[in-house]
């Protein structure tokens, strides 16, 4: 059951039980004053009637007979008194007879009221009834006809069940449109929760009432934010590693591919002794590519398995002496000055890491470099800079240098021997140390990259 | 004439692999290390039989150069290391004949070329190898003005290793290109109409054997020889 259905049901319950109980209570007052007054009434006509009928019975001075007593109840009250000797009736127009009244209990004659009275129903009527005793040994009835007094009552009821129902019913269908009305944004509520569970994340609870429901919506909100922004970041992290894995399996392809195809060849083709010497040397070239793609992610996946390092603190001159020491070979091979200049201060870290860090960024820069160019390092207020005067970096492709497998020039960084993860490495390295990477490149001017550590 | 194909590929190994193979099978191969360099050229030379597409490459993509190549009616095969649905759909929704998928077989790559081409161009009616003419429609084999009789498998399993000649191709293969079926553990079949085409050709020494392969029939008219 829908919960403005269950309040608007507690509610008309309530509502009519209370109405029902004040309504009862008020008729039963009503009811008690109208017989009190109509005992008044009647014991007003019993005193009446008693003092006149002793005037009467005075007047004829004890010689009183049952006709001048019919005579006189004709004139004082002809339908409503009764007159018996023992059982025998000497006056009666009422719908009683003698054994209605024999049978009838009345209440002891209480302080201040004329006679006894009782009450009863007979054959349709309810009746009220006094009782004098006379000494003649005639008893006179006086019987009340309550019969106006119960329609009274009746039409009470009636009145009060039309009120009772005329205000009720419509109280209730207020009430139920009112809650209807409260209700609402709860349907919008839960629809929404229904499309943000369908996978419809950028939804949200449009309600701007400030109260509980207003607030349970801004609190649902902001859980919705948060799933929106969990589920994007999951999202996100997978799509990484699916490009990651297909990247992967790409540079492992490629390559294979070359190394089965030459091998292949070789067995089958009847190749010149050129051609013979060229396909070995692909297949050479291409398992040394497969060798280095191996290490670099073995690398890869050792970083990612460190948490913590054992930081010391490195001088950044024998720090940059040794880098230059580990690639001067490579860049003199290609005609390439390699230096260093203001060496000065100290950072924390791990001296193999940073080395193998500035390793890859020295080897990039030779990479980018053509002959008779210069690379410098420098090192300056806990941050070491690279700097060539290579061929610079398209500013679109910077933000993608750190992604595993992205080359800016293929075919150039793979016969320059690349596998794309070099910058991968030195990002991990650098989280590890909780420094920064800032590249600034100018195409054709060279490239500045800066490592900044945390002082 | 011999066959021209086009091939873009910007990895050099790959490009080198497939036109050391096609020079071998008798087919003059152009090599483009990038869409865009590929894309260039045609305008001033389209006369390609075929183009072989790899699709992640610098500058301009497979999928975006095969729209360049499409209106000069080149039939063109993707071979690249995408083998998502995706891809493949898209390569073949576009129009493209056919889409091989890295690291691949040579012989499949050749004979799958082979397919598209003759589904594409007229056929040769003679093929030339080894001073015999192979009369393909008439089912003939001629040296010179003389017939030789051949039985009908032994004149498929001669086209065949005519078609792919000075490479070898395993007992294997064979059954499957010529008998078209897998005859399992049947390879003395492809022994002894071996031994009949070399004895009723004089191929002894043409039709090579290579130990633990199959055999290569070979022929030293090569593709800068032809006139």
């Amino acid at each position: 059951m829908k919960l403005r259905t269950k309040i608007t049901a507690v509610a008309a319950l309530v509502i009519l039980i209370a109405a029902a109980i004040s309504d009862g209570v008020i008729w039963s007052i009503c009811r008690r004053s109208m017989l009190g007054e109509a005992k008044q009434t009647l014991f007003g006509q019993t005193v009446m009637l008693q003092s006149k009928y002793e005037e009467f019975q005075m007047h004829y001075q004890g010689t009183l007979r049952d006709a001048e007593r019919r005579f006189f109840f004709k004139q004082y009250g002809s339908d409503y008194v009764i007159c018996l000797r023992g059982k025998q009736e000497i006056f009666n127009q009422t719908v009683l007879t003698p054994e209605d009244l024999q049978n009838m209990k009345l209440s002891n004659q209480h302080y201040g009221q004329p006679a006894a009275v009782g009450e009863m129903r007979i054959r349709g009527h309810s009746l009220l009834i006094t009782k004098i005793e006379q000494p003649d040994a005639l008893k006179i009835y006086v019987v009340y006809d309550l019969a106006d007094v119960t329609r009274r009552l009746r039409r009470l009821a009636l009145g009060m069940l039309g009120v009772l129902l005329g205000v009720g019913i419509p109280a209730v269908i207020v009430l139920h449109l009112l809650l209807c009305r409260t209700m609402k944004p709860f349907g919008v509520l839960s629809d929404s929760a229904k499309q943000i569970a369908a996978g419809a994340y950028e939804k949200r609870a449009e309600i701007s009432s400030r109260d509980e429901i207003g607030l349970l919506a801004k609190d649902f909100n902001k859980m919705a934010d948060a799933v929106q922004d969990k589920i994007a970041a999951l999202t996100d992290s997978e799509k990484r590693k699916t490009m990651f894995m297909a990247d992967f399996s790409h540079e492992l392809k490629t390559p294979l591919t070359a190394i089965s195809g030459y091998a292949q060849t070789l067995r089958t083709v009847n190749l010149s002794v050129d051609d013979q010497e060229e396909a070995l040397g692909y297949i050479y070239s291409e398992s040394r590519r497969l060798d280095r793609l191996a290490k670099k992610m073995m690398r890869l996946m050792q970083l990612d398995r460190t948490e913590s390092l054992q930081m010391t603190e490195i001088d950044c001159q024998s720090l940059l002496d040794s880098v230059l020491a580990t690639c001067k070979p490579i860049a003199e091979h290609q005609g390439i000055r390699l230096q260093t200049a203001r060496c000065s201060g100290a950072v924390q870290g791990d001296f193999d890491l940073l080395h193998d860090a500035l390793c890859n960024l020295t080897e990039n820069a030779v990479k980018a470099s053509t002959a008779g160019q210069t690379v410098t390092l420098c090192a300056e207020n806990g941050m070491i800079t690279v700097r060539d005067e290579g061929c610079g970096i398209p500013a679109d492709e910077i933000k993608n240098l750190t992604e595993p497998f992205y080359m800016v020039d293929k075919s150039r960084s793979r016969s320059a021997g690349g596998a794309g993860l070099g910058l991968s490495i030195v990002r991990m390295i650098l989280q590890l140390h909780g420094a920064d990477m800032a590249i600034e490149s100018t195409v054709g001017k060279g490239t500045d990259i800066t490592l900044k550590f945390p002082q | 004439m011999s066959k021209r194909i086009l091939i873009a590929e910007d990895d050099a190994a790959i490009a080198r692999l497939i036109a050391m193979n096609l020079k071998a099978a008798g087919m003059e191969s152009v090599l483009f290390p990038d869409g865009e360099a590929a894309a260039l050229s045609l305008p001033a030379d389209h006369r390609y039989d075929l183009a072989i597409l790899d699709i992640m490459m610098p500058k301009k993509d497979g999928f975006a150069l095969f729209q360049d190549i499409n209106p000069y009616g080149i039939p063109v095969i993707f071979l690249t290391a995408k083998d998502d649905l995706d891809s493949k759909i898209t390569g073949l929704q576009d129009g493209a004949e056919d889409y091989i998928v890295k690291p691949f077989e040579m012989l499949e790559l050749l004979v799958r070329m082979e397919k598209i081409m003759s589904r594409t161009q007229k056929p040769a009616d003679t093929l030339t190898v080894c001073g015999l003419s192979v009369r393909l429609d008439e089912h003939r084999v001629l040296r010179g003005e003389q017939e030789i009789p051949l039985k009908p498998m032994e004149f498929e399993l001669l086209v065949t290793l005519a078609k792919h000649k000075n490479t070898a191709i395993s007992r294997e293969d064979l059954l499957v290109l010529v008998w078209g079926v897998n005859y399992l553990g049947e390879t003395r079949t492809v022994d002894v109409h071996i031994g009949q085409l070399r004895k009723k050709l004089g191929l002894q020494k043409q039709i090579v054997t290579v130990p633990k392969i199959g055999y290569r029939l070979e022929d030293e008219t090569r593709p800068e020889d032809v006139p």
